[in-house]
């Protein structure tokens, strides 16, 4: 019996890995493989997701669609086997969250056209995350988003809390790119998998966006790459503009300057943001990380671990942007939290007897 | 030097960034070093100078004024010189000099 793979897709910040933190909290997701790929060259998911480190394979620092979709056979090849050889959990299900800017269409042929994968492995479900304060906006200038919302069985509105009046828009327009799909509201990926997966398997029929004719080409650009070439590793698909870029910190960055860090670029980057994510020792919450998410101008509060994830206490933040330099974003974060320094260092100075703060320490 | 005096290279690698993130064509020049002093040359607006200065018994602050007065219409840049506390005031100050009609964004923070 082949063992059911369900992909996890859609836009950038549309709520991917919220959703799939909240499904392995069900015990009924239990004994699954999590296969989580990113967009950039550190990734955060795979440690902000909570589940067990066995059944979950971070798949690299590339994109799943381009420069590293062979991987993803080979990475479900060596799952299979290392199950089989009994050195992780007998899993009952795999499920991939591809980055954000995935084009479906490769993902989807590997699963569909590995002969060797295929005996044992069969596409189960797609489910597409479009969020509700972005999603149209998206969806007009990003043809990966129309991609993964034409390939669903299920799509889900995400954000809905957020921008409740747009979210009929988005639906609206969700139905005249697949309207076979099931579409459901979601807030913080609070869904029960039953609704999400457990189908009869994929089927491409009976979608109004000719799906075949993707996966056709997505055949003939593979084997053309593998005549002439060798191996199945082409060019990046996406927008050149689009970039991927980490910025790390030793030091803690004062609460003031993450503040006016996150404002600034809300204010002059705007729709260019296309994703944020960090982790971020803050200089007053020292040991206690804030998380952080972002797409555009709109971020989630910070939530505040209780601890590091791993040995890594460095503060990192996590940028996919279109036209905006990286060292513009790494010379603003160092001003502000320069000037913020000055300023309590001011202040205490100022003020010694008034106030008991401690200038933050450069 | 003190605590968090801005060097120049970072405010023009600042400035020069902002030119791109704001789509505006244009380049800067690094005029002085002390005090840090950026000049900002744009194909449609006014030409800037941004000065981070530091006096006696006053807080540090961004100015930002025209460079030269005798150039471009006196409607252009009606506001300046301006000072600014920090460095997000003083990069909405030159954005709104360079391009008045530029659209501002908001964070939002919400739960989704």
């Amino acid at each position: 019996m082949p063992i059911p793979v369900s992909v996890i897709t859609g836009f950038l910040g549309s709520g991917k890995t919220t959703l799939l933190s909240r499904l392995l909290r069900h015990p009924e997701f239990s004994e699954t493989a999590v296969i989580v790929n990113e967009f950039g060259e550190v990734g955060l998911d795979h440690f902000l997701v909570e589940a067990s480190e066995d059944s979950i394979v971070e798949l690299g620092t590339g994109c799943l669609c381009c420069t590293i979709r062979d991987d993803l056979a080979l990475t479900l090849g060596d799952l299979l086997a290392r199950r089989e050889r009994g050195e992780i959990p007998q899993f009952r299900r795999v499920v991939i969250e591809t980055s954000g800017l995935a084009d479906p269409a490769p993902i989807l042929h590997v699963l569909m056209a590995d002969a060797a994968l295929a005996e044992r492995l069969s596409l189960d479900t797609v489910v597409t995350t479009v969020d509700a304060v972005n999603g149209l906006g998206t969806l007009e200038e990003h043809v990966e988003a129309v991609k993964q919302v034409a390939v669903a069985d299920t799509l889900l509105i995400t954000k809905c809390d957020l921008a409740a009046a747009e979210a009929a828009g988005v639906e609206a327009r969700l139905r005249t790119l697949n309207p076979a799909a099931e579409i459901h509201t979601v807030v913080r990926g609070d869904l029960a998998p039953g609704r999400l997966f457990g189908r009869t398997g994929y089927s491409i029929a009976s979608r109004p966006i000719d799906i075949g004719r993707w996966l056709e080409e997505e055949r003939r650009q593979r084997s053309t790459i593998h005549d002439h070439k060798g191996h199945g590793h082409d060019v990046n698909r996406h927008d050149g503009r689009i970039r991927a870029f980490c910025i790390e910190r030793e030091k803690p960055v004062s609460a003031v300057a993450f503040s006016l860090f996150l404002e600034t670029l809300a204010e002059h980057c705007g729709p260019d943001l296309l994703r944020v994510k960090g982790i971020v020792e803050i200089a007053e919450s020292p040991g206690r990380p804030a998380v952080i998410h972002g797409v555009q101008h709109v971020f989630h509060p910070p939530e505040w671990l209780d601890a590091w994830p791993g040995q890594d206490r460095k503060t990192r933040f996590v940028f996919i942007t279109r036209d905006i330099p990286e060292q513009w974003v790494a010379t603003l974060l160092d001003l502000l939290d320069g000037e913020a320094r000055e300023t309590s260092a001011r202040l205490a100075r100022s003020s010694p007897n008034k106030r008991q703060e401690k200038p933050l320490e450069r | 030097m003190t605590l968090a005096e801005p060097d120049v290279e970072a405010l023009q690698r600042l400035l020069e960034g902002s030119l791109v993130v704001w789509r505006l064509d244009g380049t800067t020049e690094a005029v002085a070093a002390e005090p840090p002093t950026v000049l900002i040359r744009t194909s449609r607006g006014p030409r800037l100078r941004v000065v981070w200065r530091r006096e006696p018994n006053l807080p540090p602050c961004w100015e930002v004024s025209r460079a030269e007065t005798s150039e471009g219409g006196d409607e252009a840049a009606p506001l300046l010189p301006r000072r600014y506390a920090a460095v997000p005031g003083m990069l909405r100050g030159v954005r709104a000099a360079l391009d008045p009609d530029a659209p501002g964004g908001r964070l939002i923070i919400g739960a989704g």
